[in-house]
Formats: C-alpha cells, sequence, structure tokens
C-alpha cells in the first residue's frame, strides 16, 4: 500500500501540519524506457563488434590482447551500470506533488544535486498541458505548465503522464482552496502578488497583521453609543448640499450626451479614511447628496468615506476634516448624470 | 600490464563508493511500494555479478609476462599481414 502522506513526510518533512497530499506524479514509464534502451543499445553495439571480431579474425584474440578486453569490457560494463543508475535516479526523483496547499517541484540532478521549488497554490496564475508527438499523444504524457504571479518563475513539468487531468486537477484543488476559510479573503491586493481573478480580493486580516481582527462595533452601535441624535444612516438626515444651487443637471430617467457635457465644475468628490472612533464626529460635518458611503477598510480601525460637495466649501472643510483626524484625503472631479 | 590491473582495482574501489552512494539514495528517498528496492536489487545483483565474473576471469589469465601489444603486433594479425 503506497501512502502518499508517507512519501510527503520522507521527501518534505517541512510540509504544514494539516496539508495532504492530492497528486504525487513522477515521470511517465516511456522516459524509464528510453533510458533502458539506449543503455542496452550502448551494451549491445560493442559486443556485436568483437563476435564479428572473432568471428573473422580469431587470431587477434590470443596473448594480451584479450587480457586487455576482459579488463576493458568490465570497466566498460561497471560505467554503464553506473550511468543506468544515475539515469534512473535522475528520473526517479523528479517528482511533482500536489497537496491541498502548494505545488512541490522537486528536481534531482546527479547524485548530491537536489532543487526543491514550493509555489503556494494561490499564485497559480494559469496552467496548460502541452502534448506534443506521435508517442506522447499515444501514450499520453506530456507536459504542465504553471504561470505564476509576478517575478517567481514559470513551473514546467516535463513527461508528466495524463497533463490534462493533472491540470484540471490543480485548478480544482485551486477553486477549492479558495473555498475555505483560511483563504477565503487571502487574494493579494498588490498586483505583483495578485493571481488572476483574486488579484483584487483583500488579503485577510489575519494574514495581513498575524493576528485574528478585534471584534469591531456596528456603525449604528457607534452612533447610538455616542448619543448623536441627527446622524442615522438613513436618507436625508445628513447635512446635505443645496441641490437647487447647482449648475449641473441631475438627469435621471434619459440618455445622456457626455460630449455635450463639462462635468459639475462646483462640485467634487472627497475620499479620506478615519479612524472608526472619529466617525460620528465626521459624519456631523460632512455635506453630501444623499448621505456620505462609508466602506470598512482591512484595518479594522479605519473607514473609508467619500462624499460629493460644494468646491467652495472644500477649503473649509478639508481644516474641519484634518481636525477630526481625516487622513490620505483625496479629491476628485465629477460628472453627474 | 600490473599497472593496467592498479587502475583496475582503483576503479572498482570507485564504482563501489559511487554504488553505495546511489543506493544510499534510493534507500533514503524510496518508499515502501516503489521500485527503487526492486531498482536496489537488480543494480547490486548485476553489478556484482559483472564484478565477479571479470575478477574470475582475469584470476585465470596468464599475466607473468604480458606486454602491452604494440599496433604493429595487432594490425597484422587484423590484416593477416
Amino acid at each position: 500500500m503506497i501512502d502518499l502522506q508517507e512519501r510527503l513526510e520522507k521527501i518534505y518533512p517541512n510540509h504544514e501540519p494539516d496539508e495532504k497530499v492530492i497528486l504525487f506524479i513522477r515521470k511517465h514509464w516511456f522516459l524509464f524506457f528510453v533510458v533502458f534502451l539506449i543503455i542496452f543499445g550502448i551494451i549491445l553495439l560493442p559486443a556485436i563488434v568483437v563476435v564479428v571480431l572473432i568471428r573473422f579474425s580469431p587470431q587477434l584474440f590470443t596473448g594480451s590482447i584479450v587480457n586487455i578486453i576482459v579488463i576493458l569490457s568490465s570497466i566498460y560494463l561497471l560505467f554503464l551500470c553506473a550511468a543506468f543508475l544515475i539515469g534512473f535516479i535522475n528520473l526517479y526523483f523528479d517528482v511533482m506533488i500536489l497537496t491541498n496547499k502548494r505545488i512541490i517541484d522537486i528536481n534531482q540532478k546527479g547524485l548530491f544535486n537536489r532543487v526543491i521549488d514550493e509555489l503556494d497554490l494561490l499564485h497559480v496564475e494559469d496552467v496548460a498541458s502541452r502534448v506534443r508527438g506521435m508517442i506522447g499523444t499515444f501514450l499520453d504524457f506530456g507536459i504542465v505548465e504553471i504561470q505564476t504571479a509576478g517575478t517567481e518563475r514559470n513551473f514546467i513539468f516535463n513527461g508528466i503522464p495524463n497533463p490534462r487531468k493533472v491540470c484540471r486537477q490543480i485548478l480544482t484543488q485551486y477553486k477549492e482552496l479558495l473555498r475555505t476559510d483560511e483563504f477565503m479573503a487571502a487574494g493579494k491586493i498588490n498586483g505583483a502578488e495578485g493571481l488572476g481573478h483574486n488579484r483584487l480580493r483583500p488579503i485577510s486580516h489575519e494574514k495581513m497583521h498575524g493576528r485574528p481582527p478585534k471584534p469591531r462595533p456596528a456603525i449604528d452601535n457607534l452612533i447610538d453609543q455616542e448619543n448623536f441624535k441627527n446622524l442615522k444612516l438613513q436618507s436625508g438626515e445628513f447635512p446635505q448640499i443645496d441641490q437647487a444651487n447647482y449648475e449641473g443637471e441631475l438627469v435621471e430617467g434619459q440618455a445622456v450626451d457626455l460630449t455635450k457635457s463639462n462635468g459639475n465644475q462646483d462640485q467634487v468628490l472627497i475620499k479620506f479614511n478615519i479612524q472608526r472612533e472619529n466617525l460620528a464626529e465626521v459624519l456631523k460635518i460632512l455635506p453630501s447628496l444623499k448621505s456620505p458611503t462609508i466602506n470598512d477598510l482591512i484595518d479594522r480601525n479605519y473607514v473609508a468615506i467619500e462624499s460629493v460637495i460644494k468646491k467652495s466649501e472644500l477649503d473649509q472643510l478639508l481644516s474641519q476634516l484634518k481636525a477630526k483626524g481625516a487622513v490620505d484625503i483625496i479629491q476628485s472631479g465629477i460628472r453627474i448624470l | 600490464m600490473t599497472i593496467l590491473l592498479i587502475i583496475y582495482l582503483l576503479f572498482l574501489v570507485g564504482f563501489i563508493v559511487f554504488s553505495i552512494l546511489g543506493l544510499y539514495h534510493l534507500w533514503r528517498y524510496g518508499f515502501q511500494g516503489d521500485m527503487c528496492k526492486i531498482v536496489m536489487i537488480t543494480y547490486s545483483i548485476v553489478s556484482g555479478l559483472i564484478i565477479f565474473f571479470s575478477l574470475m576471469i582475469i584470476l585465470t589469465l596468464n599475466w607473468s609476462g604480458v606486454n602491452f601489444p604494440s599496433i604493429d603486433n595487432i594490425f597484422p594479425k587484423i590484416f593477416g599481414g
């Protein structure tokens, strides 16, 4: 009985405790057969030459020449044995291991050169299989290429049996990993570490900070606790811009010719981050069209706020916001349709 | 010819050291149920047999007064000259 966990333990003892082996793949048997065939041919060729020489020039194999031939033949055969052993080790210990968390590439070169690369499954950008040639097609072996995100090198596995199934298994495992709690939100925001379709998923708080997030109060509770009677997250109860004074026209339910619009010159969108505890204070002074947009940040102590305000109010508001602890303030022009 | 025998014996020592390292690799990274055990046994038997028969033949050959043949001595034998 072949125990895949035992194999992982032996080959890669630094694996994580809950890591399970899904696939353990060696090279296709045909590559071993080729090595065997080459060595067998190399043995056979001089043997044929010797037989021919004995047949046509038996006088050659007399005296000291026989002694030399015996010793050279012995050295030759032992060399081939050694070559077979190295060839076998090189091929047999080139292993690809797919676990539920990563891909491990073990590359054996000779007796003393063993390279182990590992790739986090979340860093898989794309997986491709290639089957080339008549033999590869008939025997179903080929290349599995795994493209990685960022500057990490691509993983290329040659001579892999059933490459399409292997690709499918990698992708399945990748999706499984995304479903697990640990990696539910573990994509990278940074493009260099981003991963295909999960590139924009936020990294988990625990993975980023090494600790679970602190429990946070709901925004409504926070406001109630501090007795801000006028601040409820309902439309119409925030300080609002007087829309009648806008030069820009609000258009609803009809097509808009964007080429004719120069945007709303007297309105700007501002975005900023603020500590959650200062949220209520800021909402008190922040004007908006309906109500400000509030988003959570990965750092649970902060929230991001955005709102449309009059440009003329910007300077005064900025100083007030800064006094309330607003940071990372961004202003941009808008076009209201 | 003595020098040839010494070279051969040195080669045998090197080969045996290499074989031990190679077999250790197979034993170290091999698993229960894989091909490593089969290859270890096959390799040991085949190389052992080659060494055994080589030594047997070498010991039965007459090495006294044997010298390296010159090219002149070989070619007349081949072409009957």
